[in-house]
């Protein structure tokens, strides 16, 4: 299988200014996310990963442009979303869809099950009367859930249900990208795996394409063919699930990783996770040179100077390419 | 893949009764006993003033000097005025008048107040800032004042519709117009915290039309305060009437309002017919009264913490 990107996205920012003053002059800016540049394959899962604030979900609402991008480009199946007019927007929104991470102010507490579902049919003209109830009764089956209750409203549902509620939503349009922003972060535990199996399974059965946007990285490597690590805006690392878990380059990653509790008692006493020194800086006023090295253990003079390129490492002739934004990233090869 | 599995919870959810949102707000109005009151006296109210005025004898216009100034009787329960003409009568078509006033005024209100709130609410920045700044600036002014000269303005108007029945088109667009404030304020505090939702945010990302999403999305969810001040608002706008009415602004007779035939008996009272004032000034506590207990009623039964 030749792998197409569906989604190409080249130097991504996304910058909210901070105004200050009677005047609202800007003063400065939160690079919220400040130049990513990776693509997204037909058919798989990229997870994206890193702590809270450091622009996951910045990322994925400016992907699907619900948030202007300052600069850089995406383009979907060959059109570049971040030039496109209101109309093609709304029109290419279809094939693409979000599902949110709280599932009590996702859906609108004003409107039934089956009018929420309904309504994308609706609005793209797709099907109306008798055929859109049918599509609607189909569509809540496929997240397991019973037709019945089309004509209910979503405080009858507990988490784990609205959330199915939305997952039908967002499949009303039959979408080919589907960006999940921490769908299941909300959820109880024992909810949480009937939910990522639900997309995992709506994935294989529709042929969907997912940017998995989450903080718990065993629910990534379950779920992810590959997967990226942001840190303060910026992409560190971006390589296939096995090499980014087994051979993480990038001394963040490396330290996020060693952060996972292992099941085994007698592992998880030996295990010494890497603590990071200090908190993650601001945004607004990010570090120069790479943007990790104050917390860096492995951070020299050319760390503080110099902005790491965002450069692909020879991985195995098999994987696709490892990619990392590290100066020392040989070291840990 | 696909499970048409039925959970537990999911049938046991099926089998409780459904109970619409109106059902459910119901429910805890009847709980508010002086609201229940005020909505029935309110029916009642209306129910008189439709039917009263073609059911009784009398007419409404036409004068008897032989029947002046007579006390409230078994012929004339409230009695007659300066011109013989019968209070109930008069007062039952006045009510009809004040009545809707009271609530078409308050259509006008809703109409700018909503438009206003949701737009600024909705698009924020500049556009928020004009209209806000508008809304400001029409607070600050003085009612009774621009009251009485929008009135005259509109006097000055020569268009047959608005002089209708002693001008009662000129007054109703005059209260409107002086009284959307309030409600533009409230939504676009309702807006400026619903937009930040994400269920917006998932109709934005369905491809929708900034007007579906404040039409269907946003404004069914500022809809309870809005309930509530805009009853609260109609009570607001039958006194006003009555105020502008007594100054001799109001609508003009011989069409009878509550507020006019009060105005008319000014001097009588002092002359001892003291029912010529009493009745229409019973009439309008009372509606607003009971108009202010339901308003009461609505925003503890609307209250999301009682709901869901």
């Amino acid at each position: 299988m030749t792998k197409q990107p569906l989604l190409r996205i080249t130097n991504l920012k996304k910058h909210f200014p901070i105004r200050s003053g009677v005047l609202r002059r800007q003063v400065g800016a939160v690079q919220a996310v400040d130049g990513l540049t990776f693509d997204i394959y037909q058919g798989e899962t990229l997870g994206l990963v890193g702590e809270s604030g450091c622009g996951k979900s910045t990322t994925g609402r400016t992907l699907l442009r619900l948030l202007e991008p300052t600069a850089g480009s995406i383009l979907f199946k060959g059109d570049d979303l971040s030039k496109m007019s209101k109309g093609g927007l709304r029109k290419i929104r279809r094939d693409m869809q979000m599902i949110f991470q709280d599932p009590y102010a996702s859906l609108n507490p004003r409107m039934t099950v089956g009018e929420i579902v309904g309504e994308p049919l609706g609005i793209h003209n797709i099907s109306r009367g008798v055929e859109r109830e049918q599509r609607v009764d189909e569509l809540l089956n496929m997240v397991g859930m019973n037709s019945y209750f089309a004509g209910r409203y979503p405080h009858e549902f507990s988490g784990g249900q609205r959330q199915r509620i939305g997952i039908a939503r967002a499949l009303a349009t039959n979408p080919s990208f589907l960006v999940a922003d921490e769908p299941v972060s909300a959820l109880d535990v024992s909810i949480q795996a009937q939910v990522v199996n639900l997309l995992d399974d709506l994935k294989q059965e529709l042929g969907l394409t997912y940017l998995f946007i989450a903080h718990d990285l065993s629910m990534v490597r379950y779920i992810s063919d590959r997967v990226a690590v942001m840190y303060l805006g910026r992409m560190v690392e971006l390589a296939d699930r096995d090499t980014l878990f087994e051979r993480p380059l990038h001394p963040y990653t490396q330290a996020l990783l060693s952060a996972i509790p292992i099941p085994d008692p007698v592992r998880e006493a030996q295990r010494q996770p890497i603590e990071l020194k200090g908190e993650p800086p601001s945004p607004a006023n990010p570090p120069s040179g790479c943007r990790f090295h104050p917390r860096c253990a492995y951070a020299t003079q050319l760390c503080k100077d110099e902005d790491p390129v965002w450069r692909e490492m020879g991985g195995k002739a098999s994987a696709s390419p490892h990619w990392v934004a590290c100066h020392h990233a040989e070291r840990f090869q | 893949m696909t499970t048409n599995v039925t959970y537990l919870a999911d049938q046991e959810a099926a089998e409780r009764d459904e109970e619409t949102m109106l059902q459910l707000v119901w429910r805890q109005f009847r709980k508010h006993k002086m609201a229940v009151l005020g909505m029935t006296v309110l029916l009642l109210l209306i129910v008189g003033v439709v039917v009263g005025p073609i059911v009784t004898p009398y007419d409404i216009e036409r004068s008897s000097l032989r029947e002046r100034y007579q006390p409230p009787s078994l012929v004339h329960p409230f009695g007659t005025d300066d011109l013989g003409r019968d209070m109930l009568t008069r007062i039952l078509a006045g009510g009809r008048i004040s009545l809707n006033i009271g609530f078409m005024s308050m259509v006008v209100a809703l109409a700018i107040g909503v438009t206003v709130g949701s737009v600024a609410g909705f698009y924020g920045g500049k556009v928020d800032n004009i209209l806000m700044r508008f809304t400001d600036i029409m607070l600050t002014l003085p009612r009774l004042f621009l009251l009485i000269i929008m009135v005259l303005l509109l006097r000055g108007i020569n268009w047959p519709y608005l002089q209708e029945s002693g001008g009662i088109v000129a007054i109703i667009l005059v209260l409107g117009v002086l009284s959307w404030m309030s409600i533009a304020r409230l939504v676009r505090g309702a807006f400026l915290s619903l937009r930040q939702m994400e269920f917006v945010e998932a109709a934005r990302s369905l491809g929708l039309s900034n007007r579906r999403i404040i039409v269907r999305h946003i404004l069914p969810n500022a809809v309870t305060p809005v309930i509530v001040a805009a009853t609260l608002g109609m009570a607001r706008a039958i006194i006003s009437e009555s105020g502008l009415s007594f100054l001799g602004f109001g609508v003009q007779p011989p069409t009878p309002t509550w507020g006019n035939m009060l105005s008319n008996a000014q001097q009588e009272m002092l002359r001892g017919h003291m029912w010529m004032a009493i009745f229409p000034g019973l009439m309008i506590f009372i509606t607003v009264i009971a108009i202010n207990y339901i308003g009461d009623g609505l925003r503890d039964a609307l209250d999301p913490r009682h709901v869901g």
